[in-house]
């Protein structure tokens, strides 16, 4: 067995999926499952060690290339991952059989992609997860199909420029592998290099959600189905980020565009593409803030992440490279944890929008806690895994002195305190409103995902050295240097971090704070609706917990602020406009004129040709 | 081992007794600024061992959880703070683990506010957490420029190498020092950045619904929490200290500098406060910044 059959039979479980459904949902959804979940396993324990390559030749120049090689398992791991947790996570949801049949085509199309040796077949199995998903996120809210367009807009956006990417990288270096390009490349004109470079860093921007091409994410986030939103944002924009780790690190643009103009000890190129990353941690964070609906949040939340993605990978060097690749680890299980936390609860109260909830934190416990380390490290709070990547990039933007990148990667890190707590205070935390008082926990089977996502982040969090070690490999196998790690300390350039130490140390406190609070007078327990009111009296506890617009004084500060949707609205509405303006013109009533204009149009052309 | 034991020992009752008796000494110079008398500088002790001793109420388990979760985040991250030549864990005192550890203890102080209930906590922790998007930006801004420098970030090591080059960081980097200082103002939560407290306004914010043993807690925590910010401040830009003696006086300026500018200012709004930070102190430490990676240069 081998990839290649994995991924045939992926493809094949499509349909067989779909017509299983037909008959039985229930056994299709849990055939899905098993099939996702085996992929992971046999991805996961067997792809580690060996180096591998297989090719299908279809004709004498265009062949589908797959390989396994530390870089494809490590992103084909973290993506499977989060398919596999979310193929469990979906079973109570609602169920249909056009839902799994494009879910089965989704994962194969990311199965095909991130094991892919060559730009074409990348593109190929991207684009068939990228269609999928996009009649996905149509199949259950009913103002979807608006945001399905913005999707599909900015997403042929990139492909057409990957594409463009290919034929070109096709008639100047005469291939399209990996290998291959890596090494022509190096020859090429600066022109030819720039070119692909850039047209397949348009593709990277789009599929990631990176600023200026971010608009689609709040939409196809918020308005996917439920148990899809984890898998478009823990899954599918890292893709993205294989690719742009393959154009910085093993096309390596470093070398490559090191006789343009250097900034730091960055290219210019490469410094734009992180500086488009940095504005979209800024916008990110600032727009996610803003948002009501929890939904809208995190998709916001990840146009932030992804811009830290691309920031990091862009400035490359030891530690952000690094810390670039724990943080698509990173973000993967924590978005996916927040996006299922959001759906168990959307599944017991029907809704998304934060101040219609309140008080769920003794009725969800479990979700709670999944949300909370969650958080925690999408905040990069130690002792999670997010604190180690953040900490990584950091260290990059000391050694280069970045100081404009180091503003947006701060921005992002302290406003993320704001957007995450959001969710935590208007779900979680305050007063139960009376129509949830008879909720219960999900079921077991919506648990289980999300507790070993909890536990995964908690584990790389205490040891990053174990996922630290594995993206040693993957830099070293396009030649960067290593990060120095032993059991429980990573060494960077400005100090040491010390998981084990720090956590101990904060346990130690904790059961000082413990001991203190036990040996003093127990307190009475009072409910929610006790509390110091100024002398008024409560009757309506719901209305008592306050979570709507929770920070209207920040959100004051950038109300003026441009908004690119409505600048894209506007355009449109202007297109029309002009399209109605050429109809009216163009498009006469009575035939006389319309044959005139003809004739004027022939003339017109005639003359000009003439 | 034993000597890490020992010395965190040391720095946890040092942080402790020296930080709430200058919280009673500032209410006794803010007193005597607005010509009252003032309460004895031992009055904060008798406040927090009495409340200790106290009934309370207690909102639920979040309620608990928190308060435990923020002393106890606080603890740890007063140990990573060298006092003078007392340094618990040399090499290890990186200020971005600080700075992110501090978190832990408000992430658990807003969780269990909020999860009291009360809807003047909320509003006290949303506007706790839009002020610190504006004081932290400036100052992680300066730090970079600080680390670029003496390419470490352990607090200790900074200290040293400020000490060993003979002059200390406010005289290399005055600017960024200045942006500091208005910084830590508002870690500090002192005048004009008290927003998030505001007694009038909204009944002491986030600590409204705390009595007894938990406003103890929080006033232990609160108290660290100085230690941790002031602490930061006298190691990144006055050289910490050759001994303890010489950290802790000063501490004792700085903290009478924030104590006096606070007793004379009117209180900013929230958006004021973050439009305030994101106007002078960011302009100023992008300066001081520049000037440091692109004119200074590191140190040789």
């Amino acid at each position: 067995m081998s990839i290649l059959t994995l991924l045939v039979a992926s493809l094949l479980a499509a349909p067989i999926l779909y017509l299983l459904a037909k008959f039985n949902t229930k056994i299709a959804y849990g055939a899905y499952a098993a099939l996702q979940v085996f992929s992971f396993i046999y991805v996961f324990f067997t792809g580690r060690s060996n180096v591998s390559y297989e090719v299908i030749g279809i004709t004498e120049r265009l062949n589908f290339n797959f390989g396994i090689t530390p870089t494809n398992w490590f992103f084909a791991s973290i993506v499977l991952l989060i398919i596999s947790m979310s193929a469990i996570f979906m079973f109570p949801l609602k169920k249909s059989p056009v839902k799994i049949f494009l879910l089965a085509l989704v994962s194969a199309g990311t199965l095909g992609a991130v094991f892919s040796q060559d730009f074409l077949t990348l593109m190929i199995f991207w684009e068939i997860s990228t269609w999928a998903s996009l009649i996905l996120i149509i199949q259950d809210k009913e103002k979807s199909p608006r945001e399905a367009i913005k999707y599909v807009t900015i997403a042929s956006i990139g492909t057409y420029s990957m594409l463009f990417a290919i034929f070109y990288m096709l008639d100047k270096l005469g291939s399209i592998d990996f290998s291959t390009v890596a090494t022509r490349i190096e020859s090429a004109t600066v022109e030819v290099q720039l070119v692909i470079l850039i047209s397949l860093g348009v593709m990277v921007l789009a599929k990631m959600g990176v600023f200026p091409l971010h608009i689609w994410l709040r939409g196809s986030h918020s308005s996917a189905p439920d148990e899809f939103s984890p898998i478009l944002s823990g899954a599918l924009t890292k893709i993205g980020a294989f690719l742009l780790f393959t154009i910085t690190a093993a096309l390596p643009s470093f070398r490559i565009f090191s006789q343009l103009p250097v900034f730091n000890g960055i290219p210019m190129v490469n410094y734009t593409f992180a500086l488009l990353g940095g504005i979209s941690i800024v916008v990110g964070t600032v727009m996610a803030i803003r948002m009501e609906d929890a939904k809208e949040l995190i998709a916001f939340s990840t146009v932030s992440n992804s811009g830290y993605i691309v920031m990091a990978l862009s400035i490359g060097g030891t530690y952000a490279t690094a810390g670039g690749l724990m943080h698509v680890l990173n973000h993967a299980m924590a978005s996916a944890a927040m996006f299922m936390a959001i759906a168990a609860v959307a599944y017991r109260t029907g809704t998304t929008k934060m101040h219609e909830m309140g008080g769920l934190i003794l009725k969800m416990p479990v979700t709670f806690a999944t949300y909370l380390v969650a958080i925690i490290s999408v905040a990069g709070i130690p002792p999670t895994s997010g604190f180690v990547s953040k900490w990584l990039i950091y260290q990059q933007l000391v050694q280069n002195g970045l100081p404009f990148l180091a503003f947006a990667a701060f921005f992002g890190s302290i406003g993320s305190f704001m957007y995450v707590f959001k969710p935590l205070a208007g779900i979680f935390l305050g007063q139960l409103k009376p129509q949830h008082r008879n909720l219960k926990e999900v079921p077991l089977v919506m648990v289980v995902p999300m507790a070993i996502l909890t536990l995964l982040t908690v584990f790389w969090g205490m040891l990053p050295s174990n996922a630290i070690k594995t993206i040693n490999a993957v830099t070293a196998s396009v030649g960067i240097n290593a990060v120095e790690v032993t059991f429980s300390r990573i060494v960077a350039l400005t100090g040491e971090w010390d998981s084990i130490l720090v956590t101990t140390v904060f346990a130690i406190g904790f059961f000082i704070s413990l001991f203190i609070f036990m040996r003093a007078k127990k307190a009475r327990q009072v409910d929610l609706m006790d509390n110091y009111t100024a002398g008024d009296f409560l009757y309506t506890s719901e209305l008592y917990h306050f979570s709507y617009r929770m920070y209207r004084p920040f959100d004051r500060l950038f109300e003026k602020w441009p908004s690119m949707e409505d600048w894209l609205s506007s355009l449109s509405d202007k297109i029309k406009e002009l399209g109605a303006l050429l109809k009216a013109i163009f498009y006469p009533a009575n035939p006389q004129l319309y044959i005139g204009l003809a004739m004027v149009a022939i003339i017109g052309t005639f003359w000009w040709l003439r | 081992m034993i000597i890490t034991i020992l010395s965190a020992i040391a720095l946890l009752i040092l942080a402790f007794a020296y930080t709430v008796t200058l919280e009673g000494i500032a209410r006794k110079i803010e007193a005597r600024i607005h010509r009252r008398c003032g309460p004895p500088f031992w009055q904060n002790f008798i406040d927090i061992f009495k409340s200790l001793t106290k009934h309370s109420i207690s909102h639920g388990f979040i309620f608990d959880f928190g308060v435990l979760m923020a002393l106890g985040g606080t603890i740890a991250t007063v140990l990573f703070i060298p006092a003078g030549n007392l340094v618990v864990f040399p090499g290890l005192d990186n200020v971005f683990v600080i700075i992110y550890l501090l978190a832990i203890g408000l992430l658990g102080m807003a969780m269990s506010a909020v999860g009291s209930g009360n809807p003047n906590a909320s509003i006290g922790i949303g506007r706790a957490l839009t002020q610190m998007l504006g004081y932290e930006l400036p100052f992680m801004i300066v730090l970079l420029g600080v680390f670029f420098h003496f390419r470490t970030s352990s607090l200790s090591e900074l200290a040293v190498l400020q000490n060993s080059g003979g002059t200390y960081n406010v005289l290399i980097m005055p600017i960024g020092a200045v942006v500091g200082f208005v910084s830590l103002m508002g870690m500090l939560g002192k005048k004009p950045f008290d927003t998030f407290i505001a007694p009038a306004e909204i009944a002491s914010g986030p600590l409204v619904e705390y009595s007894g043993k938990y406003l103890g807690l929080l006033m232990t925590q609160h108290a660290f929490g100085t230690f941790i910010e002031i602490g930061l401040f006298v190691n990144l830009f006055l050289g910490g200290g050759k001994t303890i003696w010489e950290f802790l006086l000063k501490f004792f300026l700085v903290y009478f500098l924030a104590v006096i500018i606070s007793s004379i200012m009117p209180r900013f709004r929230v958006e004021q406060a973050v439009k305030f930070y994101w106007k002078w102190p960011l302009i100023l430490s992008f300066i001081q910044v520049v000037i440091v990676v692109f004119i200074m240069g590191r140190r040789v």
